[in-house]
């Protein structure tokens, strides 16, 4: 009659609060959504079943990292010949780089989201429709009165007043 | 790095993203990243952002607003776009591919649907508008369906600040529901009844069919709900009017434990490599997230909570109730003491066997003040016909005359212990009986004990009582007794001589509802247990066991019910 599970409840306490940093490592490694979440869904099974090595004085998002950047270098190895990528010397510089970024990831969302509001409201939108609802370029194209060229650089444009926000909110501690 | 160069660079990592630079765009992008060390700081954190902005789980994102903003913004989108559209001229589009189906969303509260934009829409634009209206509506659902509302909860926690009070809505959303901790109950408009168990992340796609990431679940589904389907990362579980668990594992396992009538398992995520299965009540199978292959397991009725009360936070998971426990002074799900059980002499609950001799009883019915659960106990038979089984008077004509003799107590256990016989456990089928795998009551002839199906019914909330199950026999043991007893004299005792020269024991068993027997049947130390299962109506008060005398009289009538249980459905069947 019990519902408690604690092993498993104590794996998703650790694992929901490593989640979004683990994601943003591979997409770094691997830079595509859908490859990441592929990798995300593999390196979770991983963690699951290796679950019983983890020490918990140790990080977990550290342990766990360790092993998405196994992961992420097997599937690189395996892609490199079936499609175009980059450089085998900026993966692996890439592995550490990222995991070194992603330590700061709590305190750039919080950037990101005080950011987000200073957005007009259509580019908040756009926002919204290209990253969180996953419509692609293409479709929105077909959909706005934009060409998928414009939207690009639309996009590209919104990034960049976004990075030089968060940049300036990161100097300022405007997010503390 | 200038803006035009960072807008440029964005342009390149956001083609990147979409697999959409050429050769030489990629070798332009990979010179500059491995040359330039702040070309490849901003990559990270360009990338960064991008898996903030797109990763599900950050959601916080844009929930900070939802509940005002979000619609404010929508609206003003809205606005900008149908103004652009009328100034605009009037172009052919295509209809778009029907978008990625929207996912659940809990709403703060039940409310009434409001008029669409697109009627707000219609209104001011030319038809040419019209047309991109309706294509966006699919890319931008101001108002998403809402498909299920939440019945109750039980320590349950939501991964993000949302409401738990009965009555509110669920809708499709952008985002899949995280539920933290705890258990839900829902029920979806089309009738279907879901049980969510904690750590879960599910959503809703359409209004038949919930997607789980992980958890668990229980699917109660109503003609009205026939076909729902439950999908989970590497299977899909299509109803075919049944009840049915699903547990999705944190390594993408999935397991499906069917309850009743039949699910359709279609297991596998390429169309080419998928394989279905009819599954049927009591079956189970497991589907490996490695390579979806599936594989039967062992059917677990306990698999899931399959019903509960947050009054009283009782999590039922398909057990039954344990009418030994409920002897032993327990609720039915394990927490009776053995070897507790009922005087039959004063109705008092007694922890241990008083003595080994024979008692006569009267004909009185005792009623047991310490056990709620139980109404009373009685001697069946002891005098003028027909014996009083209940406290209120309630009368069974059916037991025979006997001697109004008996021996012990009715207790939660099996054991015997007399003048002459030492203490021993006893036999049922060759198992030891009154033993937490095999529960069981003591009734020796001649006793009875009456139920209070009413009270126990107040003690399942959500539940309702469906059958009566056990075996019932005498103890094996017996023949043993009697053989190391084979060189005693028994000519001053006719009663025992009788069952000497026979070489075994006989009694009659009993069970009736509401004073009328439901099972009757002589039985003997020599024929093992008979199985024993009478349906129970909603409207049966009272349920009795006893146990008489047969021609051989009491003598060695070592009788039990083993596995005496009451089996529970919920209440919604």
């Amino acid at each position: 009659m019990d519902i408690q599970e604690p092993k498993s409840a104590q794996f998703f306490r650790y694992y929901n609060g490593a989640q979004k940093r683990l994601y943003a490592y591979l997409l770094m490694m691997v830079h595509n959504h859908n490859d990441a979440e592929d990798l995300l869904q593999e390196t979770a099974s991983i963690l699951w079943e290796q679950y019983e090595q983890f020490d918990p004085r140790q990080s977990f998002a550290a342990w766990a990292i360790g092993i998405a950047r196994n992961k992420a270098l097997d599937f690189l190895k395996q892609k490199r010949s079936t499609r175009p990528m980059l450089s085998e010397s900026f993966y692996e510089e890439m592995s550490n780089l990222a995991e070194s970024e992603s330590q700061n990831m709590d305190r750039r969302l919080a950037a990101l989201r005080t950011c987000l509001k200073r957005l007009s409201p259509d580019n908040q939108q756009l926002i919204r429709l290209r990253f969180e609802e996953g419509i692609s370029i293409k479709k929105l194209s077909q959909n706005l009165p934009y060409s998928a060229d414009a939207l690009y650089k639309k996009i590209s444009r919104i990034y960049s007043s976004l990075y030089e926000c968060i940049h300036r909110t990161l100097l300022q501690g405007e997010h503390l | 790095m200038s803006p035009q160069e960072q807008t440029l660079l964005n342009e390149q990592l956001f083609r990147l993203l979409d697999n959409d630079l050429s050769s030489s765009q990629l070798e332009q992008l990979n010179r500059l990243l491995t040359s330039d060390s702040q070309a490849r700081l901003y990559y990270c954190r360009f990338l960064q952002d991008i898996a903030a902005l797109s990763f599900r789980a950050c959601a916080d994102i844009s929930e900070a607003d939802s509940e005002t903003g979000s619609s404010i913004l929508a609206e003003q989108f809205w606005r900008q776009m149908i103004e652009e559209e009328k100034n605009a001229p009037a172009v052919e589009r295509t209809f778009p591919e029907p978008p990625t189906p929207q996912p659940l969303r809990p709403a703060a509260s039940a409310r009434p649907r409001t008029p669409g934009r697109l009627a707000y829409a219609a209104a001011i634009v030319s038809a040419a508008a019209l047309l991109f209206i309706l294509a966006l509506v699919h890319l931008v659902p101001p108002s998403l369906p809402e498909v299920a509302t939440l019945y109750d909860s039980l320590g349950a926690e939501w991964s993000a600040n949302l409401p738990l009070e009965p009555g509110v809505r669920i809708s499709s959303g952008s985002k899949p529901i995280r539920l933290m901790r705890g258990i839900i109950k829902l029920k979806t408009d089309e009738g279907v009844e879901l049980v969510l168990e904690g750590p879960m992340e599910f959503q809703f796609p359409t209004d038949s069919q919930l997607s789980m990431q992980y958890g668990k679940l229980l699917a109660r589904v109503s003609a009205q709900g026939l076909g729902f389907s439950v999908n989970t990362p590497n299977s899909k579980i299509i109803d075919l009017g049944t009840e049915f668990a699903v547990l999705c594992h944190p390594n993408g396992d999935a397991e499906v434990h069917v309850y009743k009538g039949k699910t359709n398992l279609i297991a596998g995520r390429k169309e080419n490599q998928k394989t279905s299965q009819l599954l049927l009540a009591g079956s189970a199978r497991k589907v490996h997230s490695k390579d979806s292959l599936v594989s039967e397991i062992r059917f677990n009725p306990a698999a899931v909570v399959r019903a509960f009360d947050s009054k009283t936070n009782l999590i039922w998971k398909g057990e039954t109730l344990s009418l030994a426990d409920i002897v032993g002074g327990g609720s039915g799900l394990g927490t009776g003491k053995l070897f507790t059980g009922i005087d039959a002499a004063s109705g008092q609950v007694i922890s241990s066997l008083k003595d080994g001799n024979i008692y006569t009883g009267s004909a009185d019915c005792r009623p047991v003040p310490n056990n709620p659960l139980i109404d009373s106990v009685f001697v069946p038979g002891a005098g003028p016909s027909p014996t009083v089984i209940a406290v209120n008077g309630l009368t069974a004509d059916c037991f025979p005359s006997t001697s109004g003799t008996y021996w012990g107590y009715i207790f939660n256990g099996a054991f015997h212990q007399g003048i002459t016989s030492p203490r021993h456990d006893l036999y049922l089928d060759g198992l030891i009986a009154g033993t937490p795998d095999n529960p069981a009551i003591t009734i020796h002839s001649n006793l009875g004990i009456t139920f209070d199906l009413s009270r126990i019914r107040q003690t399942i909330p959500g539940l309702k009582i469906k059958a009566f199950r056990a075996a019932a026999g005498v103890s094996e043991t017996v023949r043993q007794s009697l053989e190391k007893e084979k060189n005693r004299s028994f000519d001053d005792f006719p009663d025992v001589k009788k069952v000497f020269d026979a070489g075994f024991s006989k009694v009659e068993f009993w069970v009736l509802i509401d004073g009328k027997p439901a099972f009757h049947q002589t039985r003997s130390s020599e024929q093992g247990g008979c199985p024993i299962h009478i349906p129970i109506s909603e409207g049966d008060q009272f349920l009795t066991l006893a146990v008489t005398e047969s021609d051989d009289t009491q003598a060695y009538d070592w009788a039990l019910f083993a596995r005496p249980e009451l089996i529970l459905e919920s209440a919604e069947n």
